[in-house]
C-alpha cells in the first residue's frame, strides 16, 4: 500500500526570501512609509522657510537674529517623525490582516516588517541628515536659519543626527506597533491592563529613585552618556516594544 | 494500491468565545483535486472554519490538519494555501494594482495572463484605492487573486458578495475550465447554494457551530422529494419516513422527504393522489437547517442515509 504523497506542485520559497518579500510588500505602496514623510518634510521646511522670511521682513534688525536663533526651537525638523506612529498603528491594523491573507505567516511578518523599519528608518535618517548638514553649512556662512538644525542638532556630527533620527523613527515604529498589537490580540481589556502596567511601573521607578535618595546619581549618569550613547540606547526599549508586539501577535486571531 | 489521502482532515475541532461555541466538535475530511462546498446561515461558523485551516484562527480543541501538517505559522503549508475572505482587509491607501503587483511574490504559481484577462473581463479599476471600490469590484479582486494563485488549496469565503449575475457566472465558468486544465482543491463557501450546486463534488454544512451533512453532491442530488396532496395522503404516505419540513395550506400538504423514493413508491403516491418533485439542494438544505434548528441533529442525514 502506497500512500499519495505530497510532492509540492508548488516551488517552495525559504524563509528569509519570504522576510525579505515581506519587505518588498510593505514598500509596494511606496506613499505610505516614504511618501508621505518626505511630503510631510517638504511642507514644514516650507512653513519654517516662510515664517524666517516673515521674521527678516518684519523684525527690527537688532532683534532679527535674536527671533531667528528662536527657530532652533521648534522641533519642526522632527515633524515628519510624528507620522511614524501612524505608519506604526496601520502597520499593525491593516497590514498584518492584509499579509495574512497573502499566506505569510505571523514570524515571517515580524521579521520582515522589523526589516522594514530597519531600512525606512535609514532611508529616512539618511535623506533628513543631508538636509541637516546642508543647513549647517548654510548657517556657518553666515544666513541663520534653523529648521532641521534645531536641537542638539546643531553642534553635532553628521552620525550623530543620522543616528538620533534613526533612533527616534526605530522607537516611534516599535511602540506604535507594540500598542496596536495589545489591542488586536486583547482588545479594550488588553489597553486599560497596558496602561495600568506602564503607570505602575513609572510610580515604581520614580519611588525607588525618591525614596533611595539616588535622583542626583541617575542624572549624573545619564549626563555621562555621549548624545549619540543616548539615542543609542533608545534602541533597547524599541526592541523591547518590538518583543512585546511579537508577543501579541505570535497568537493574535484575525478578527472581521 | 493507492489510497486517497485528505488534503484538509478536521479531527473535533472546537472554537468557543466566551459562552459561544463558533465551532463545536466539528470533524471531516477534505479529498485532494475536489471543489466542496461549505454551506449554512450566517453565523454557521464557516468563516472561522476557513480562519482555523489556513491558521489564522485556533482552535480551542481538537486538531486540524492541512497537506498532513498543523497549518499555524507552518509556510511550507501556508505557500500552497490560498485564502480569499469576503472581508479581505486591506492598508489604506491599497489600489487593486497593488495586491497583484504583490500577490506573485508568495504565490509561487502565479499565473498573470489568468489575472490580466480576469481583469478586463471583471473590469477592474487598478488605480482607484481599493476602500473607494464597490462591493462587487472588492470581491472581483478576490476572486482574480483566487484564481491566478493556482494554489494547490484554494478557500474561496463568500467569494462573490455584491457580485452581479454576469460577473458570479464569468466566475463559475473561469473556475470550471481552469479546474479542468489545473486541478486543484477548492473549498468554497456561500449562500447561493443553487447557482454552485453542479460545481460541487462534496458538501459540508454547518449549523451553529457543528456539522450537520458531509456528503457527496452527487448522492445528495434527488436524495429527498417533495410530496404533495391533500394533507391525510400526504401524512399517510410520510408515515414511517423522515419529514424534513411539513407546510399545510387548507386542506393541502407538503412534505420533504428524506431518502430515495423507489418504484414502487412512486406508484403508492400515484394512486393516492400525490405529486412528487425533486428538491434542489438548496431546499434540502434550507429543510435540513430548519428540521436541526426545531431538533437538535443527534444524527446526521449522511449518517442516516449511510445506515
Amino acid at each position: 500500500m502506497t500512500v499519495i504523497d505530497f510532492t509540492p506542485t508548488v516551488s517552495q520559497v525559504s524563509g528569509p526570501n519570504r522576510v525579505v518579500k515581506v519587505l518588498r510588500l510593505h514598500l509596494v505602496n511606496r506613499m505610505i512609509y516614504l511618501g508621505i514623510p518626505w511630503i510631510i518634510t517638504a511642507v514644514a521646511l516650507g512653513v519654517s522657510i516662510v515664517v524666517a522670511l516673515l521674521i527678516a521682513a518684519t523684525v527690527p534688525a537688532a532683534d532679527r537674529q535674536q527671533a531667528l536663533e528662536g527657530m532652533s526651537y521648534s522641533w519642526a525638523g522632527l515633524s515628519a517623525l510624528w507620522y511614524m506612529a501612524v505608519v506604526g498603528v496601520q502597520t499593525v491594523a491593516s497590514a498584518f490582516p492584509f499579509a495574512l491573507g497573502f499566506s505569510i505567516t505571523r514570524r515571517e511578518f515580524a521579521a520582515g516588517t522589523a526589516l522594514a523599519y530597519l531600512v525606512i528608518a535609514a532611508i529616512n535618517a539618511t535623506g533628513w541628515t543631508i538636509l541637516t548638514v546642508i543647513e549647517q553649512a548654510i548657517n556657518d556662512s553666515g544666513v541663520t536659519f534653523h529648521h532641521f538644525t534645531a536641537l542638539w542638532f546643531g553642534s553635532s556630527n553628521a552620525a550623530t543626527v543620522w543616528l538620533s533620527l534613526f533612533s527616534l523613527q526605530i522607537l516611534v515604529l516599535a511602540l506604535a506597533s507594540a500598542v496596536t498589537a495589545v489591542y488586536v490580540r486583547w482588545r479594550v481589556i488588553g489597553m486599560v491592563v497596558l496602561w495600568i502596567a506602564v503607570a505602575l511601573v513609572a510610580l515604581a521607578v520614580v519611588s525607588v529613585i525618591v525614596l533611595t535618595g539616588t535622583g542626583e546619581n541617575l542624572f549624573a549618569w545619564l549626563a555621562s552618556f555621549s548624545v549619540a550613547g543616548l539615542f543609542a540606547a533608545l534602541l533597547v526599549p524599541a526592541a523591547l516594544a518590538f518583543a512585546l508586539g511579537w508577543v501579541a501577535l505570535r497568537w493574535a486571531p484575525l478578527r472581521t | 494500491m493507492t489510497i486517497p489521502t485528505p488534503v484538509i482532515h478536521v479531527d473535533g475541532v472546537t472554537r468557543r468565545y466566551r459562552d459561544l461555541r463558533a465551532l463545536d466538535d466539528v470533524s471531516f475530511s477534505v479529498q485532494r483535486n475536489t471543489i466542496t462546498g461549505l454551506l449554512g446561515r450566517n453565523g454557521a461558523g464557516k468563516s472561522t472554519l476557513m480562519r482555523v485551516l489556513t491558521g489564522q484562527e485556533f482552535p480551542t480543541a481538537g486538531t486540524a490538519r492541512v497537506l498532513g501538517a498543523n497549518p499555524v505559522e507552518n509556510s511550507g503549508v501556508l505557500q500552497r494555501i490560498c485564502f480569499i475572505s469576503e472581508s479581505q482587509r486591506y492598508p489604506d491607501s491599497f489600489q487593486a494594482r497593488h495586491v497583484l503587483t504583490s500577490a506573485p511574490w508568495f504565490y509561487a504559481n502565479w499565473d498573470t495572463d489568468l489575472a490580466d484577462r480576469l481583469v478586463d473581463d471583471f473590469r477592474l479599476p487598478l488605480k482607484r484605492e481599493i476602500r473607494k471600490l464597490s462591493r462587487g469590484q472588492q470581491s472581483a479582486l478576490g476572486v482574480i487573486v483566487g484564481l491566478a494563485s493556482q494554489a494547490p488549496i484554494t478557500f474561496f469565503d463568500e467569494p462573490y458578495l455584491g457580485l452581479d449575475a454576469v460577473a458570479r457566472q464569468l466566475f463559475y465558468d473561469t473556475l470550471l475550465a481552469d479546474f479542468a486544465q489545473r486541478p486543484r482543491t477548492i473549498v468554497l463557501s456561500t449562500h447561493l447554494i443553487d447557482e454552485v450546486s453542479d460545481l460541487l463534488e462534496h458538501v459540508l454544512v454547518l449549523e451553529q457551530g457543528r456539522l450537520m451533512l458531509d456528503q457527496d453532491a452527487e448522492s445528495l442530488r434527488g436524495s429527498a422529494s417533495a410530496i404533495a396532496g391533500r394533507a391525510a395522503e400526504v401524512d399517510r404516505f410520510a408515515e414511517g419516513r423522515r419529514v424534513l419540513h411539513r407546510d399545510t395550506l387548507g386542506g393541502l400538504a407538503t412534505a420533504t422527504i428524506a431518502g430515495a423514493l423507489t418504484a414502487a413508491d412512486h406508484r403508492a403516491a400515484a394512486a393516492a393522489g400525490l405529486e412528487i418533485a425533486p428538491v434542489s439542494v438548496q431546499q434540502l438544505i434550507v429543510d435540513l437547517s430548519r428540521n436541526a434548528a426545531q431538533n437538535p441533529p443527534e444524527v446526521s442525514f449522511a449518517e442516516e442515509r449511510g445506515a
